[in-house]
């Protein structure tokens, strides 16, 4: 009878009797905004995920009014919830006139940057703080060879990956010394690097996993690479859906496994490079 | 000249696409909420302006970063 239940947690009783319909909820109103923001229109798009995150803000206020201990998760998987929506706000609306695609990378990480950086100075990640990863650190606290082997290969397999996102795309290989011509070679590094790779993989598995992990182990990694996978394959379009839902969830399960980010971050930002310099309609 | 090229358009908003207002109304809509619980007082409504705040900074820095490009625009133009 124990079989699907999990050692006991604050929220072992409550989880798929509440939070199943909340979580397939939440990710079919991300799937309708994201449909209206390719089919109808982008401003149509915005909308719709500002009043998804005007809608979840007001939840956690008030479930964070109401949970008088501050010890409960509902407010905390509230707060994550509302964090895509404004990424995926941030990223259609920031494109500001007159830039290229490389800069929009820039102009839509640092709000979003900001406030990931104001979310970890509060409480959200107290009660999960076990379960939180850091960037080096294995799960036994140490930097061991075999946590930095497999990291080494998730950082590779990311590689690969974004290459076979790019052949997918373009089906055919273009010379990369034209695009670094176009395109100033450190600027490109870095802006894939810092600014994709770092910001997104810090709200995902640094701060979205852990609280969602709460729930059930393998519930923080599915949907953490679930809308991680959502907001690329609005970035690059589905015609990359496999290496990216492969990708995000490895780097989910890597985290999960090592408990540290510097493998996932890395991975992240050579599947990105790979990505632009095969595919170019991606940055130019 | 100086009439038609800056009292027309002083801000330039008719360029502006209108999906810059989104995020700008969403700011709107959660400063003016804060401004509402805060008139409430009592320490839940302190809890609750800490969420909006941690709410409100990615759009203020949004909002600044749309203005400071469109500052600069218009100063590039004219």
């Amino acid at each position: 009878m124990d079989l699907f239940v999990s050692p006991a947690t604050p929220w072992a009783d409550r989880r798929l009797s509440e939070l199943t319909t909340g979580v397939i909820g939440y990710l079919a109103a991300m799937a309708a905004s994201e449909t209206v923001a390719v089919t109808v229109g982008p401003f149509e798009g915005a909308t719709c995920y500002a009043l998804m995150f005007i809608a979840l803000v007001n939840l956690t206020l008030l479930a964070r009014v109401r949970e008088a201990d501050f010890a409960g998760y509902l407010w905390r998987l509230l707060a994550v919830a509302a964090i895509p929506p404004l990424e995926r706000l941030l990223m259609l609306c920031m494109p500001p006139l007159r830039w290229g695609l490389l800069q929009e990378y820039v102009f839509w990480s640092v709000p979003l940057f900001v406030g990931i950086v104001v979310l970890l100075g509060t409480p959200l990640l107290s009660e999960v703080a076990d379960r939180r990863p850091r960037l080096v650190r294995t799960r036994d606290g140490g930097y061991g060879l075999r946590g930095l082997t497999g990291q080494v290969l998730v950082a590779l397999a990311g590689a690969g990956l974004g290459v076979a996102a790019g052949l997918g795309a373009e089906g055919q290989l273009r010379p990369v010394g034209e695009l670094l011509r176009t395109s100033q070679p450190a600027w490109f590094g870095i802006v894939l690097f810092v600014f994709a790779g770092c910001t997104q993989e810090l709200l995902y598995r640094g701060v979205i996993q852990p609280v969602a992990t709460a729930v059930g182990d393998w519930v923080g990694v599915v949907v953490s690479s679930l809308l991680m996978a959502s907001a690329w394959l609005a970035w690059v379009g589905v015609v990359v859906a496999a290496p990216v839902v492969v990708a995000s969830l490895l780097f989910g399960w890597a985290v999960h496994r090592w408990h540290a980010l510097i493998g996932v971050l890395v991975g992240h930002g050579l599947f990105s490079l790979a990505l632009a310099l095969l595919w170019h309609r991606v940055l130019l | 000249m100086l009439a038609q090229g800056s009292l027309a358009a002083p801000l330039g908003l008719r360029n502006l696409d209108q999906i810059y207002f989104v995020p700008l109304i969403a700011l709107l809509v959660l400063l003016l909420e804060r401004e509402m619980i805060r008139s409430a007082g009592g320490s839940r409504a302190r809890t609750a302006i800490r969420v909006l705040d941690v709410a409100i900074l990615p759009l203020l820095v949004a909002f600044l970063i749309i203005l400071a490009l469109r500052l600069n625009q218009i100063f590039t133009h004219s």
